[in-house]
């Protein structure tokens, strides 16, 4: 790999990475929203340091100054650069010829085997579980429902009962008719991403993969039965449109 | 784009000669069929690309690469800063004469010093040049890309509200590098080393870290899209019910992530994240890749092999990866 290529590839690189931050915004499609920046800046050191390197070698005439720079020799690569460099470019043509969209009910029906992990921690800010009074419907997120679920399902404090509450996710479908609403969590980027899965009762099911809004009520386990049981009946289902980050 | 250019038999060594000529000619003609190439790909490929199971390879993929990109970045330019700006001699001078002191030492300060896995090895070597202990050398080139301060943020990063994890991989490594040092100074032998001889800094200082970051990023970046690939594809492919199965079993699980850290061979920068989207195996198993990484994989056995001669190389390796591998497992059974 020339020289010239090697900065090539440095600025493309960076490139793909700020087309993707700075114009498409598709960044929240892979990783958590505060990468945003320390993203941007890396792309510019890339760029920055990419076109120096061609600006050097366009004054330069080649071989003037050694090439490689990297310690004793035996690197499994020539001074020319590193080979396994190549792959690089894999990232940026999956960036721009597959443009990928977020996860969705593909990676929900994969990760379906794995629900049997443990909840979702409720996000606590004091000892107070209870939910504030207003508004009404309560909009709560899917991992919050599931946690305050879960709580009361295994003796702990009951938050939920009675209180109108607005879901948001995508519908998967589940078995004889019965239907999901479903949002991927990812703790870190899109590929730790694990279903959190709630069963909508008293409603039709919505086209596959579609993003819907549900307002209705918890519906409490009958008795306690460990975890896995996550029901919701609703008052209304309506569509709408995929919100600005898809995940959790 | 390679394989177009030798393809064509008849192209002269002329026409060569001709591009070396004009290095800048050469830059812009690969530029302009790059750009092309790609929004060729974004207006007529990417419509067509719907298949669900290649999307979601592909976003698996490309989060994989732009999670560990930051810091892999600025792990590589501090690791290029140090290598490029502070003389080898400081550490020489701030290591303790005595061998058996030297170890623990020089594992400390990997600790402090963010040190990239390929710039450890020539680091190494020209520690020893310059009259380091060979053990105590050998202990920075382990614990140097292991347990830096990026690294622990990165494992932080990939791993929320679960700080246990950090520690464990911090203790985990830093026991395998100082245990390594110290069987090399009871046992090694000075004739299986060959020491290297002090590489030599032609050109300016800035010129040295612009070179180094792009060799560093370059190297370590093709390695992050393999590990890319690999975590990708068990995401996809592999039927999730083998990937249970396998990590249903400890030793199994413990040894399989063990042998993928060898393969996938991914900069330590960035193989936390790699680690944490394997969400089907057990936290001591994540815990082993992540130790076994670092100190143990295939462009390490290349750079160790190529620097130290091949008779260290079929000695240290073994013994690092077998300690690597019992360490992660006993840490991870006694704190995860």
């Amino acid at each position: 790999m020339s020289r010239a290529v090697q900065n090539l590839l440095m600025v493309l690189v960076g490139g793909a990475v700020l087309w993707i931050t700075l114009v498409t915004g598709e960044v929240v499609n892979f990783v958590k929203e505060g990468l945003r920046w320390p993203l941007v800046a890396s792309a510019a050191v890339l760029i920055g340091l990419g076109l120096a390197g061609m600006r050097r070698d366009w004054r330069e005439r080649p071989g003037e100054h050694p090439g490689g720079g990297h310690g004793p020799g035996g690197h499994g690569h020539g001074p020319d650069g590193p080979r396994t460099a190549w792959l690089l470019c894999l990232p940026v043509l999956a960036i721009f010829a597959v443009a990928p969209p977020e996860l969705g009910v593909f990676t929900a029906d994969r990760t379906d085997g794995a629900s049997t992990v443990a909840p979702p921690k409720i996000p606590v800010e004091d000892d107070d579980y209870a939910l504030p009074p207003s508004p009404d419907p309560y909009p709560i997120s899917v991992g919050e429902f599931m946690g305050r679920s879960f709580e009361a399902q295994i003796g702990g404090q009951v938050t939920l009962a009675g209180r109108r509450l607005v879901l948001e996710g995508f519908a998967t479908p589940g078995k004889q008719g019965a239907w999901y609403l479903t949002r991927l969590q990812m703790s870190c980027c899109a590929a730790d991403a694990m279903a959190l899965k709630v069963k909508i009762l008293d409603a039709p099911a919505p086209a596959k993969g579609s993003w819907v809004r549900v307002v209705g009520l918890w519906r409490p386990a009958g008795e306690p039965r460990g975890s896995g049981v996550y029901e919701f009946t609703a008052q209304s289902v309506s569509p709408i449109d995929k919100p600005d980050n898809p995940y959790e | 784009m390679a394989t177009g250019a030798r393809g064509k038999a008849e192209t002269p060594p002329a026409e060569w000669g001709r591009r070396r000529a004009e290095p800048g000619a050469d830059a812009v003609w690969w530029f302009v069929s790059a750009v092309s190439l790609l929004a060729i790909g974004r207006i007529w490929v990417a419509p067509w690309v719907t298949w669900t199971g290649v999307q979601a390879w592909s976003t698996i993929f490309i989060a994989i690469c732009v999670q560990a990109l930051p810091f892999l970045v600025f792990g590589v330019a501090l690791s290029a800063a140090i290598t490029a700006f502070v003389p080898a001699e400081v550490w020489s001078r701030a290591l303790p004469r005595r061998g058996a002191a030297a170890v623990p030492v020089a594992g400390m300060a990997g600790a402090v010093l963010p040190g990239c896995e390929c710039a450890s090895v020539p680091v190494a070597g020209s520690l020893m040049a310059r009259g380091v202990v060979p053990a105590a050398a050998l202990t920075f080139l382990l614990a140097a890309p292991a347990i830096n301060p990026i690294v622990m943020v990165a494992t932080a990063v990939a791993f929320p509200g679960r700080p246990e994890m950090v520690a464990a991989r911090f203790g985990a490594s830093l026991t395998v590098a100082v245990l390594a040092g110290w069987v090399w100074l009871r046992f090694g032998k000075g004739e299986w080393l060959r020491i290297p001889d002090r590489p030599d800094h032609s050109g300016g200082r800035w010129e040295a870290f612009r070179v180094a970051v792009r060799h560093d990023f370059l190297h370590a970046g093709g390695f992050l899209v393999v590990g890319g690939v690999a975590a990708a594809t068990i995401n996809v492919v592999v039927p999730a019910a083998w990937v249970n199965e396998l990590a249903g079993v400890p030793w199994a699980a413990v040894l399989t992530l063990a042998v993928l850290a060898v393969l996938m061979s991914i900069c330590s920068e960035a193989d936390a994240f790699v680690a944490a989207s394997l969400t089907a195996f057990s936290p001591t198993a994540k815990l082993t890749f992540l130790v076994v990484g670092p100190m143990v994989d295939l462009k390490l056995i290349a750079l160790q092999t190529g620097v130290f001669g091949r008779r260290f190389a079929v000695r240290f390796i073994p013994l690092t990866f077998v300690l690597a591998v019992a360490v992660s497992a006993v840490t991870g059974g006694l704190f995860l």
